[in-house]
């Protein structure tokens, strides 16, 4: 027996691949964790929703045959609240940038959090502004490059996870595309909870961030990652030496809070005059 | 360079060459391979490797282990594992 791609049946038909993406780009690599995360918890393509901002991984939702939205820059989350609240069945997916999520869109971001609006939010953290040529962003760590910062950045840089967990959201984690089975593995976590979940998808952008920081080409990124990374459950085991300086992945927090939608059906009906 | 097509025109494509006795146990459509080189290097058995035309050739089918790692580390869907493991 000879199979078939197993992610060509997710695929937009009649959409012309491959995808504007460069050559290596991790943002592809993160679509697959996607598509094989939402086929191995079996939900039916017409419960999922792909809400997308502007940037280079905001480009997403026209690849995935989902029902989709691509809106306006860092308004995702605005758009993708809107949607879970008409029909808080259906399953919906943020898919949003370093810059989209955390820059422009920083407020939509907490504010869902603290919320725990039913949003699994996939923050494709490329550390720049890849779709306008390289500014930094605010995960940009202090010192690299980027066009807007020719001797390295001055400022320090958010972490999403914690930024996410501490604004109230359930579930927050990070991986990365070398590791990306374990990635998958995190989204489908994600699309399992009730609340706002967050998975932070570290994806290299070998144009522009990989150029400007002198850090090689996409196969050099993605070692880089290996190098580079640890599990936080590795990690405890540790002295803090063997640490430094290391990005640390895994999921960081999971609770259970009861969802925005749950609370607001409440008011719904007490507005409606059926519970006193 | 990749060639723009559809998933349909893709399937209908390797199909065919299905039909035609395919027998690898990996197959890299072309037309989608944009040639970064992440599959031949994350491959733990060296089964591909960089051709001519500049996209990954299964130089060593032999060896391969049905691992998955390049077909699941490829940002473009352009290699793919045809035979289940075992
Ligand atoms: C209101 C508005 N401001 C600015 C822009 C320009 N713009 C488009 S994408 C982008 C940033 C993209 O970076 P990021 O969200 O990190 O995604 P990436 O391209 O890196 O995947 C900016 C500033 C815009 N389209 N709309
Ligand atoms: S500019 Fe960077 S983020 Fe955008 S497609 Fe190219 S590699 Fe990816
Ligand atoms: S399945 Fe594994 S062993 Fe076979 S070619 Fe791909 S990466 Fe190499
Ligand atoms: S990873 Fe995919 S796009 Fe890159 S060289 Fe291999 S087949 Fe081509």
């Amino acid at each position: 027996m000879i199979t078939m791609h197993p992610s060509f049946e997710m695929l937009r038909p009649g959409k012309k691949f491959p995808t504007v993406w460069c050559p290596g780009c991790g943002h592809g690599i993160v679509q697959g964790a996607i598509i094989r995360a939402v086929q191995k918890l079996g939900i039916p393509r017409d419960q999922m929703v792909m809400v997308s901002g502007i940037g280079c991984s905001s480009r997403m939702p026209v690849y995935v045959d989902f029902n989709s939205l691509h809106t306006a820059h860092g308004r995702a989350i605005a758009f993708a609240t809107g949607v879970k609240l008409h029909n808080p069945k259906l399953h919906v997916i943020v898919i949003t940038g370093d810059g989209d999520a955390l820059a422009i869109g920083g407020n939509h971001f907490i504010h869902a959090a603290r919320r725990n609006v039913e949003l699994t939010v996939i923050l494709l953290n490329n550390n720049i502004y890849g779709m306008t040529g390289g500014q930094y962003s605010p995960t940009t760590p202090i010192g690299k490059r980027a066009s807007t910062a020719p001797y390295g950045t001055a400022e320090r840089d958010f972490d999403p996870c914690a930024l996410a967990v501490a604004a109230g959201a359930v579930f927050a984690a990070r991986g990365t595309v070398f590791g990306v089975v374990e990635l998958e593995k995190m989204i489908q976590q994600a699309l399992a909870k009730r609340g706002f979940a967050l998975v932070e998808a570290l994806s290299p952008c070998p144009t522009l961030y990989g150029r400007l920081n002198r850090e090689g080409n996409a196969v050099k990124m993605i070692q880089w990652q290996k190098e580079n990374t640890i599990n936080a459950k590795a990690a405890a085991k540790l002295p803090p030496e063997k640490t430094a300086g290391k990005i640390i992945t895994g999921v960081f927090h999971d609770a259970e809070v009861t969802p925005y939608t749950e609370v607001y059906q409440g008011i719904i009906d007490k507005a409606q005059g059926q519970k006193q | 360079m990749a060639k723009n097509t559809t998933v349909e025109a893709a399937r209908a494509e390797i199909e065919r060459d299905f039909q035609a006795g395919y027998d690898l146990p990996v197959y890299v459509y072309k037309p989608w391979c944009k040639s970064c080189e992440i599959c031949v290097a994350l491959c733990p058995k060296r089964v591909l490797e960089m051709g001519e035309d500049r996209k990954p050739v299964v130089a060593r089918p032999a060896d391969c282990i049905q691992c998955r790692m390049c077909e699941l580390h490829c940002p473009d869907l352009a290699v793919f594992v045809t035979k289940e493991k075992g």
